[in-house]
């Protein structure tokens, strides 16, 4: 059996309810003219600027909109994929010679460190700073060949000793 | 005539003439409403008055409704109802009823009809608040389920679930008083 069937008996002793005595037109009118008038009253109380609640709201709604409208979000996509491009072009290669600074001789980003080095000394016009950055790499490549030492290594193959 | 987000929007920003026609439309429900769970003239008034006061007060502090306004304005008739309830003693039935006028009825079968609705609406009372409001807006106003959901802020599956719970624990109530009276 379907519950609507089951329940009918209970449902129409539920009927008599429906019969309501009609309003008091009187007290309707009087009840609806208190209503205006007090929201007569507390509205003309309303500052002229919004309450501090109204200008959070507002301010909240400000905010998810900035990020909803359509434009802005294509505006912040179009930006967003230069600076990921410029960075993975020349961040991202400046971050490898970084990297290769303190490689060994024998890693692959070696022969990067000893192209940066020859670029440097290239760059530097003064005699001294070139005789400076020299001494530099001779001190490197010594440190390079005692730790390769230590390892076990094979030195004068590995080494680049062009510098 | 005006539909109920427009009406709504313009409350919101405090048009009189929104504020009466919301009156117009809701009010003479919400007394009818008041008057089937407390069947007094006074009372159901009052019912009237503190629902839209509550509503004008929500307005005024920038909150309120934001949708689903009829459903709102009975949520809050009916938990003035149910307070109500709960600051009164069990109900009695009153010595002298308003009686439905009705001139073509024979006062006996008059007050008969009378105790028998008084029967009916103290079983309502001895629902829960959330079943009483179920059963109340959709056999008496007739209101659908996804309505009753959005006035109870709860789903329509609950909504079923509170009705179902609801007529069974009424015919219990109101059956067993048939036997008794037998």
């Amino acid at each position: 059996m379907k519950d609507d069937e089951l329940n009918r008996d209970i449902v129409e002793m539920l009927e008599p309810l429906r019969r309501v005595p009609q309003r008091n037109p009187h007290k309707a009118a009087a009840g609806r003219a208190e209503f205006l008038s007090k929201a007569e009253n507390l509205f003309a109380e309303m500052p002229v600027s919004d309450t501090p609640i109204q200008r959070l709201n507002g301010w909240i709604a400000g905010m998810i909109n900035l990020f909803k409208r359509k434009e802005r979000f294509d505006m912040f996509s179009i930006l967003t994929a230069v600076v990921l491009t410029l960075t993975v072009l020349f961040g991202g290669a400046g971050a490898t010679v970084y990297a290769a600074q303190s490689s060994m001789p024998d890693e692959a980003l070696y022969p990067l460190k000893t192209i940066s080095e020859d670029l440097r000394l290239n760059l530097a016009v003064d005699p001294e700073a070139q005789i400076k950055l020299l001494l530099n790499y001779a001190d490197q490549r010594v440190d390079e060949m005692a730790e390769l030492l230590d390892q076990g290594e094979p030195v004068l193959r590995k080494c680049n000793l062009a510098t | 005539m005006t539909t109920e987000p427009a009406l709504l929007q313009r409350a919101q920003r405090y048009d009189l003439q929104a504020l009466a026609e919301i009156y117009d439309r809701y009010s003479p429900g919400i007394y009818r409403y008041a008057m089937r769970l407390m069947s007094d003239e006074g009372l159901a008034e009052e019912c009237v008055a503190e629902t839209f006061n509550r509503f004008l007060t929500v307005l005024k502090a920038g909150r309120g409704p934001q949708h689903h306004l009829q459903a709102y304005l009975y949520r809050v008739a009916h938990n003035w109802i149910t307070d109500y309830y709960r600051r009164q003693p069990p109900p009695t039935l009153p010595l002298e009823p308003d009686l439905i006028p009705n001139p073509e009825s024979d006062p006996q079968v008059q007050v008969a009809l009378e105790m028998e609705i008084e029967r009916v609406r103290d079983a309502l009372r001895l629902l829960t608040p959330e079943q009483r409001q179920v059963v109340v807006l959709k056999y008496l106003e007739e209101w659908q389920n996804q309505e009753i959901a959005e006035a109870i802020e709860k789903q329509v599956g609950a909504v079923k679930a509170l009705e179902h719970r609801a007529l069974n624990t009424l015919r219990r109530i109101l059956m067993r008083e048939e036997v008794r009276q037998q």
